[in-house]
């Protein structure tokens, strides 16, 4: 048997585990990360399953990296390239379509064709979403506050969120209590009144999110897909160079530089106990490995009802993580194509609006019945996807003259009626790439290679439960100091010397690596 | 012309409540009713002849102090608890919860022990969180920023809540904003169960227990009295208007129904009086309206007194009326398969699942009907025999989603609702004589709300507390000088509580009159 000592060990190589080792590592801890999988990155990967294809099996877009991470560790420098997503293409039923252009007033002029006062509306609304966002930025780096807490580090913290909120003008601070808890359609009509665009803006608020377009708190949803870096580096969404992989890549880069350790095919049993505390853990192999700290970048359902012994942690610690909501509609399909397909809708000439997403989506409705069709255990009859062909961005995606196309898909439920099986996994592969088709017909003559991965693959793969994108949903019950239990959001457990870094803690989901820095900062604070 | 201190626009029993409170601190006050009836959509009259039925809401309870303050007792008012639930199933299933929570727990035990375990636990956690939910109910929201009257309320709310404890304190916060089907998720396994409990939370609502923050409309039918366990009054709902009436009269205020469409006069964006559809001008220093913030300002003021900012919000504000009211006559009392006759005292539910209330409301969301609608059933005439000849009894029945966009005619709700209560009580449709159907269109066009919403705007978060009934204007007060809001569109929202009445008192009383001694 093996026995190392590190300072800290980071189970899970996630691009959170990967941050927050690196954070560590920087502050001179020496540190170990232990990735079950045969690479680092968890769902920001790319993969190659299809020789010549990389293939983006989860994760496909880069746009609420925090800045602090990319600069702190110098991601550039570590092969980190990111290019700017121009477009949006929405092909509609009716053979019409919706675009979003780079220029911002060719997107008004388009806008324009479904409704002029949609085009009105549209600059006020991006500004008003962009301010939000912005007062709301200095929130995502905190480490949340405990409420209950009389603590002077707590009240300094209840005063800073105070402050942001007092900052706000009386109008921006009306509008986010509204936006909180209503529901992106609601809040959508009262912007526009075009279906298209109603439906295009609707899919932010449902996103990894197991809620329609009409449930109220998909409006927060839509908000936190806006909380991007606006006027910094990125200013919307954008496509790594080499897939989003490449990221968890330039991370990893970094993360050694720094001292850190990483092994791969580690897949930790469970974490080691004494006298109350956490010592270190043992490999699925037995391997035991030792350290002052544990972080766990796996979902709390994983991490203390599979990881830890439940004896070790308070009982109602143990009912709050088995109440926290996991369960996902989300799917990703992934295509090697022979060549482009052709979309009914797009014009000659506009070929470029390939390169950008293109979302199926044509309005809230559609959104709302493939909820519908899914919520009591089914899989959307037409779903909701938003697809990407990334080879048209970064040729080096597919071999010359082929395409890999990627697509988001919504909504399969996690908890399908009599659980998911191979069989039933094609059955909805073709149900997207049949409502794939019927925008783009010549689709079908141009797959070479399918592949999918449903909430099922998302949990076998890379241990998601429930097959969660966000380890959890972002339900406002599980949000900043209740995220992802109350009176532990931040960071710290009941267990001693264990510490929590993944999407579960708060700003939650999404390629941020906002969990993982404020997790080591959360840490340094206890160990200086 | 004729002048009054105050006149009060609507007579439901916030608008009576504020009118009492006012006559008794000594003002001239004048209610107005554009119906026949006092107290609006909040009463009972006559069908079918010899039977009385509620128009609205069949139950509900005035605020304890306002009952005591006013005296309403020696004004007439008694009130019939209702003191059990019944969740209707089919196979004679279905089951009875006494409000005796000890009682409960054993019918619950019946079916499910764990359930059984948790329904005390559950039942105090929502005592809890609908407590504090009451304490806020009690005081005018604050504004942004917050004056020094509001920043004090808020420290009552939060050392309320810290009081509870700081586990208490969070799972509180939790309850707000959750969904329901989370909550009940969280705590109970038969389905059953949660579908009784769950109901309460989207009663009135035009959401699925499945949306984020439909725990909120739960707590706030608990918090006013109006929850699981609800009582009405001897003689109907329309008791309570008509005791609250008896004391603003007692106090000199004088009540006028029939008054038709009424508008509100405007003099250099001052509120100055009133003008009947006869053409009739009554002037006054100051407007109630009890009218949701929609038929106010965009009916009774005319919309360019009022800033295109105000308007765009006014017209934000979501109503989407979902509920219709159907009242039988029935020759004999009611038989359902599993429920008792004292059970038949209480309320009646068809909602056997959260599954169940989700499905009748997706149909809602694209302007559809379902037919397999969630119904609450009282037979008032059970305890209160003096609403029917005798022998004879009163059903009625709240039949929801019937969205006020789908526009499914009455008689089409009476067939369906007709054929659902069959199933568990099969000589029903040999036993009615007559019936009545109030549809969200009805509400609308004879009571002049909004979409025909009971509430005066759906009762969810992101249209309670200061954000009610617009964002700015939670103060009871408007953007024209001297006319104010107090009806169910004002915090605390819908139900017959009169707080929003009392409410807006003491914020008139306390504020600006103390301003205006000043002036
Ligand atoms: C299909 C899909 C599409 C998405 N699209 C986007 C997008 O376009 N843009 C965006 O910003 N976000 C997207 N997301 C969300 C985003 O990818 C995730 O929120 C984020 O990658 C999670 O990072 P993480 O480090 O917190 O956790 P993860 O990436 O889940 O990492 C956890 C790691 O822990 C490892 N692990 C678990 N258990 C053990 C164990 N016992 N021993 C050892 N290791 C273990 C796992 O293998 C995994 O590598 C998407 C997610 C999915 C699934
Ligand atoms: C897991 C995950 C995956 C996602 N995948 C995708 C994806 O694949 N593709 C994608 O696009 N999004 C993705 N999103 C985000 C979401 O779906 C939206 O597409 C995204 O937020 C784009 O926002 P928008 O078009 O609504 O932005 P808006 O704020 O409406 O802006 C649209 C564009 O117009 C420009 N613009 C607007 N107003 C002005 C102005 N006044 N002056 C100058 N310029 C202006 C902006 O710069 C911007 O480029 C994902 C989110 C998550 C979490």
């Amino acid at each position: 048997m093996n026995n190392h000592k590190y300072d800290a060990i980071v189970i899970g190589g996630g691009h959170n585990g990967l941050v927050n080792a690196a954070y560590l590592a920087k502050a001179g801890k020496r540190v170990l990360v232990l990735e079950r999988r045969h690479t680092v990155g968890g769902a920001t990967v790319t993969e190659e399953i299809y020789p010549g294809f990389k293939y983006l099996i989860a994760s496909y877009l880069i746009s609420l990296l925090r800045p602090e991470v990319i600069n702190d560790l110098d991601l550039a420098r570590h092969g980190l390239e990111i290019m700017p997503l121009e477009s949006t293409f929405v092909p509609l039923p009716d053979g019409n379509y919706l675009a979003d252009w780079p220029d911002h007033d060719a997107t008004k002029m388009e806008i324009a064709r479904h409704s002029k006062r949609d085009a009105e509306a549209y600059d006020e609304y991006a500004r008003t979403m962009r301010r939000l966002a912005v007062a709301l930025r200095p929130l995502l780096d905190m480490i949340p506050p405990d409420p209950t807490s009389v603590s002077p580090k707590d009240l300094e913290t209840m005063a800073r969120v105070r402050g942001v909120l007092d900052q706000l003008s009386q109008e921006d601070f009306y509008l986010l209590s509204r936006l909180m808890t209503m529901s992106a359609a609601d809040f959508l009509d009262e912007w526009f009144e075009s279906p298209a665009l109603k439906g295009t803006k609707a899919t932010s608020g449902v996103i990894g999110s197991f809620m329609g377009p009409r449930s109220p708190g998909s409006g927060y949803v839509l908000l936190h897909h806006y909380l991007g870096e606006v006027d910094g580096v990125f200013r919307t969404w954008g496509f790594a160079r080499g897939g989003t992989g490449a990221l968890s890549q330039a991370i990893a880069s970094a993360a050694r530089e720094a001292g850190v350790e990483i092994k791969l095919d580690a897949s930790v049993a469970r974490v080691n106990v004494k006298n109350g505390a956490a010592t270190g853990v043992t490999l699925e192999n037995g391997d035991e490995y030792s350290a002052d700290i544990v972080v766990s970048n796996a979902d709390p359902k994983r991490t203390f009802l599979k990881l830890v012994d439940s004896q070790h942690l308070p009982e109602e610690f143990v009912h709050d993580v088995k109440r926290y909501r996991i369960s996902s509609p989300s799917c990703k399909v992934n295509l090697a194509l022979d060549g482009l397909p052709e979309f009914t809708a797009l014009p000659k000439g506009k070929e470029a609006l390939l390169r950008g997403s293109i979302e199926i989506a044509p309005s809230v409705d559609y959104l709302e019945r493939a909820y519908d069709d899914a919520k009591y255990g089914g899989w959307a009859k037409k779903p909701f996807m938003d697809a990407l062909i990334p080879s048209l961005i970064d040729p080096g995606m597919a071999p010359p003259g082929k395409h890999v196309m990627s697509m988001f898909v919504q909504y399969a439920s996690s908890d399908l009626e009599g659980g998911w099986n191979e069989e039933k996994k094609a059955q909805f592969l073709d149900t997207v790439i049949d409502t794939m088709a019927e925008y783009a017909p010549n689709l079908k003559d141009l797959i070479l290679h399918k592949h999918i991965m449903t909430p099922w693959d998302l949990e076998r793969t890379f241990g998601l439960t429930g097959g969660h994108i966000f380890h959890g949903e972002l339900a406002l019950q599980q949000l900043f100091f209740l995220r992802p239990s109350p009176q532990w959001s931040n960071y710290r457990t009941p267990l001693k010397n264990l510490y929590m870094c993944g999407s579960s803690t708060h700003p939650g989901g999404c390629i941020t690596g906002a969990p993982g820095r404020n997790a080591a900062l959360a840490i340094l604070e206890d160990r200086p | 012309m004729t002048t009054y201190e105050t006149i009060v626009l609507g007579s439901s029993p916030n608008a009576l409540t504020a009118a009492a409170y006012l006559a008794r601190a000594g003002q001239r006050v004048l209610v107005l009713e554009s119906s026949l009836h006092i107290g609006g959509a909040v009463t009972t009259t006559t069908f079918a002849g010899e039977f009385q039925g509620d128009t609205s809401f069949t139950s509900g309870r005035l605020d304890d102090s306002i009952v005591k303050d006013l005296k309403l007792q020696q004004h007439g008012l008694e009130v019939i608890e209702r003191n059990s639930i019944s969740s209707l199933l089919p196979d004679g299933r279905s089951f009875t919860l006494p409000s005796d929570r000890t009682a409960a727990t054993e019918v619950i035990g019946s079916f499910s022990p764990n359930d059984a375990d948790r329904y005390e636990k559950f039942m105090a956690l929502v005592d809890l969180a609908s407590d504090f939910l009451k304490s806020a109910y009690t005081m005018t929201p604050q504004a942004h920023p917050p004056t020094a009257i509001d920043a004090q309320h808020m420290m009552t709310l939060v050392s309320k809540l810290r009081g509870y404890g700081n586990r208490e304190m969070t799972e509180v916060m939790r309850l707000l904003v959750m969904s329901v089907r989370d909550l009940l998720e969280e705590w109970f396994e038969s389905p059953q169960l949660k579908g009784l409990l769950g109901s309460v939370a989207v009663r009135g609502l035009p959401h699925g227990p499945f949306a984020g923050a439909t725990t909120f409309n739960l707590l706030h039918h608990l918090a006013i009295g109006d929850g699981y366990f609800r009582a009405t009054a001897k003689g109907g709902v329309g008791s309570i208007t008509k005791a609250l009436a008896a004391a603003a009269k007692s106090h000199g205020a004088e009540l006028r129904t029939g008054a038709g469409k009424v508008t509100v006069v405007i003099t250099d964006g001052v509120a100055t009086g009133v003008e009947l559809a006869s053409g009739e001008q009554i002037s006054a220093t100051q407007i109630i309206s009890d009218y949701d913030a929609r038929y106010t300002f965009h009916q009774m003021v005319d919309p360019p007194e009022l800033e295109p900012e105000f308007n765009r919000a006014v017209k934000r504000i979501r109503y989407n009326g979902s509920v219709a009211r159907i009242n039988l006559a029935l020759s004999g009392s009611p038989e359902f398969a599993g429920i008792t006759k004292e059970a038949l005292r209480g309320t009646l539910t068809l909602a056997p699942s959260i599954a169940y209330l989700e499905k009748a409301f997706d149909a809602a969301k694209y302007g559809e009907f379902s037919d397999q609608p969630f119904l609450e059933v009282t037979v008032p005439t059970e305890s209160d025999p003096t609403l029917a000849p005798s022998g004879k009894h009163v059903m009625s029945v709240w039949l929801q989603y019937a969205p006020y966009r789908s526009n499914t005619p009455g008689d089409r709700l009476l067939e369906l609702t007709l054929d659902r209560l069959s199933q568990f009580a099969p000589a029903l449709r040999s036993q009615v004589l007559h019936s009545q159907v109030i549809t969200p269109q009805d509400y609308e066009q004879q009571f002049n709300l909004t979409e025909g919403n009971l509430y005066g705007g759906d009762m969810t978060l992101t249209q309670a507390f200061y954000l009610r009934p617009v964002p700015g204007f939670a103060q009871y007060r408007s953007p024209l000088k001297q006319l104010y809001l107090c009806g169910a569109a004002t915090h605390p929202g819908g139900g017959i509580s009169g707080l929003g009445g009392r409410n807006a008192v003491n914020e008139i009383g306390v504020r600006d009159l103390a301003l205006a001694a000043k002036d």
